[in-house]
């Protein structure tokens, strides 16, 4: 194991920060998405 | 794992000495513990959470037990007199009994063991051992652990406005129309804060793993404790959501008038139960696959042996994961399924002993011919194997929708339960806690302390446990108080193994206690050859901000 230059590092943190809230954002509308779906198909499904 | 040769030496230079100055620096007190974004700090916060949470979980099982001792009812219409200021009435005593076992069942799950895994050791080790520097959100990660203070003060107020006596299932309709009052509500909401938190720290730590892992620490190169945590998040993902719809729809139920799980109104209590368990049987894999994770690092390091089969390992638990989630129906046997559908739930859950089984015979084949070293974690992790094995073994014949017909809802179940979680889940944290402690603390444990508490604790639970097989067996139903006098022997049995795991329990403490008075220096890495993960290239505790050049693995 040996530690990168820092103007490497400095790229590289910079990357992961833009993916992670990118990948932030879709995990969350996933969870609310799985939310929504459990409570509205289960509304479909009742008789009225 | 790791097993990628590391050489630390350069790392160790490097990070803990070169830059200490910068990289220790701490805030103050209040800042530090009540504003923390460390990711280790958070962990510890969890850690000791769980610990309190545990004994309050714990000390409501002894009073089930010493309740149980023998037949008829001798000390609940005296706590119920105490909790409402004045005599109770036995209906108000036999409530106080269904607190008790509802309390017990969602502390253990939501405040002890969900903390202590996920939150505690997860946060500890996850970010070390990839090669980052902190969590990708440490705010986030701030905000899942505080949520959990304002839940578990809502569950342990509700006894005082009447209590929630649901069951931890908190199935309806004793749970809409059957139990008026606020402390339903209250356990309710514990559980929606509890499980934003949890949602949180699931999104946290997959951004995390798939995004802050250092240059060259690819997958397939990962340590199974981060696979086994990769794993868990994406449950927590897809199951806790469900259960929050679940219980939202129980509050407008029991609030606003709504009829989901009403059949009156056109509803089905039923449908609750699929809600539930779709959520309950992955949270099992939630509880029990961190778990795992820990058992793999001990076992390959105090076999100084890489982990046998490391992709079968990982992708076990994948397998464990995905097909947890097409299992949830054997929870509910006796709800009147079909028997095609009691037919497929069997043969799905019992699928889930493949998986399993590569995993148990590859730790196995990890010590098989091992240069294996008895410490206290290792014992931990061997009894993890030996217990989590018997827990498995009555869980293959409860998948079983015939035998299961018999068996719900007897004591059979909740031994087989708690062979699954408190022996295996609690000896697998226990395992990791004496594993880890000399890094988190840079003391030393003390062995003999840890050795006894490992054989007092093995012998109280298994003398508390085992026999409720025979009292399953025999026809004893759970969830009740009082018992015909021919469950009594194995009851009694019970109630002195608890008092023997009490007294192991002990032993931890003062070895705890003694350790963070008294323990020797750990050093960086006190586990020698074997251990080969990045946290044993730092010091011992490590820097305050570990990685702060990101390292590169060759």
């Amino acid at each position: 194991m040996t530690p990168l230059e820092p103007n490497q590092a400095d790229l590289i943190r910079s990357r992961q920060r833009g993916r992670a809230r990118v990948m932030a954002l879709l995990l969350g509308a996933f969870v609310i998405l799985i939310f929504a779906v459990s409570i509205a198909k289960i509304r479909a499904g009742m008789p009225h | 794992m790791t097993d990628t040769a590391l050489n630390p030496s350069a790392f160790v230079s490097h990070d803990a000495h070169d830059h200490h100055h910068d990289t220790d620096h701490k805030p103050g007190f209040f800042a530090r513990w009540f504003m923390s974004t460390n990711h280790k700090d958070i962990g510890t916060l969890y850690l000791i959470f769980a610990i309190v949470a545990g004994i309050i979980g714990g000390s409501v099982s002894g009073l089930m037990r010493a309740e149980l001792a023998h037949p008829g009812i001798q000390y609940l219409q005296g706590w119920a007199s105490m909790l409402h200021g004045g005599p109770a009435s036995l209906d108000e005593s036999l409530h106080l009994w269904n607190v008790l076992i509802t309390a017990h069942g969602l502390i253990m799950v939501f405040f002890m063991v969900m903390p202590a895994m996920v939150g505690g050791f997860g946060n500890w080790f996850v970010p070390i051992m990839i090669g980052a520097p902190d969590m990708a959100f440490p705010r986030m990660n701030n905000v899942s652990f505080w949520l959990l203070i304002p839940a578990f003060t809502l569950l342990l107020a509700s006894p005082f406005f009447g209590g929630a006596g649901n069951g931890w299932t908190l199935y309806a309709p004793l749970s809409t129309y059957g139990e008026p009052g606020p402390s339903t509500d209250m356990a309710i909401l514990a559980l929606h804060l509890a499980g934003a938190s949890s949602i949180l720290g699931a999104i946290n730590f997959i951004t995390t793993i798939f995004n802050m892992r250092a240059p060259g620490m690819t997958l397939h190169k990962m340590p199974l404790f981060v696979w086994s945590m990769l794993v868990t998040a994406f449950l927590l993902l897809l199951a806790l959501p469900v259960l929050a719809a679940a219980i939202t729809m129980l509050l407008t139920d029991r609030n606003f008038g709504t009829t989901f799980f009403d059949p009156a109104g056109g509803g089905d209590p039923v449908l609750y139960q699929h809600l539930f368990w779709f959520f309950g049987h992955p949270e099992v894999y939630i509880m029990i696959l961190p778990g795992f994770g820990i058992v793999s690092q001990i076992i390959s390091t105090f076999s100084r042996k890489p982990v046998f089969g490391y992709l079968g390992m990982a992708y076990a638990m994948v397998a464990i994961g995905v097909v947890g989630f097409v299992v949830w129906a054997h929870h509910m046997f006796t709800t009147g399924l079909s028997v095609n559908t009691k037919m497929y739930f069997t043969a799905a859950t019992m699928v889930i002993a493949v998986p399993t089984g590569i995993k148990i015979f590859s730790w196995i084949a990890t010590m098989w011919g091992g240069s294996l070293t008895f410490k206290t974690p290792m014992v931990w992790s061997i009894g993890f194997i030996f217990m989590f094995t018997v827990g498995g073994v009555t869980g293959v014949v409860l998948a079983n929708g015939g035998i299961d017909d018999y068996m719900q809802d007897t004591y059979y179940v909740v031994a087989h339960f708690h062979y699954v979680l408190s022996l295996g889940a609690v000896f697998s944290l226990f395992a990791g806690f004496y594993y880890w402690f000399p890094k988190m603390s840079g003391k030393m444990y003390n062995e003999f302390l840890g050795q006894l508490h490992f054989w007092v604790f093995f012998i109280g639970v298994n003398v508390m446990f085992f026999p409720m097989h025979f009292l399953g067996l025999q026809g004893m139903p759970r969830r009740i108080p009082d018992y015909t006098p021919q469950y009594e022997h194995w009851n009694t049995v019970a109630s002195v193994g608890y008092m023997i795991m009490a007294a192991g329990m002990v032993v931890f403490f003062v070895n705890l206690i003694w350790s963070m008075i008294a323990g020797k220096p750990a050093g960086d890495n006190p586990w020698g050859d074997g251990a080969t993960t990045l946290e044993w290239t730092i010091s011992s505790p490590p820097p305050y901000h570990q990685f702060e050049t990101l390292p590169k693995i060759d």
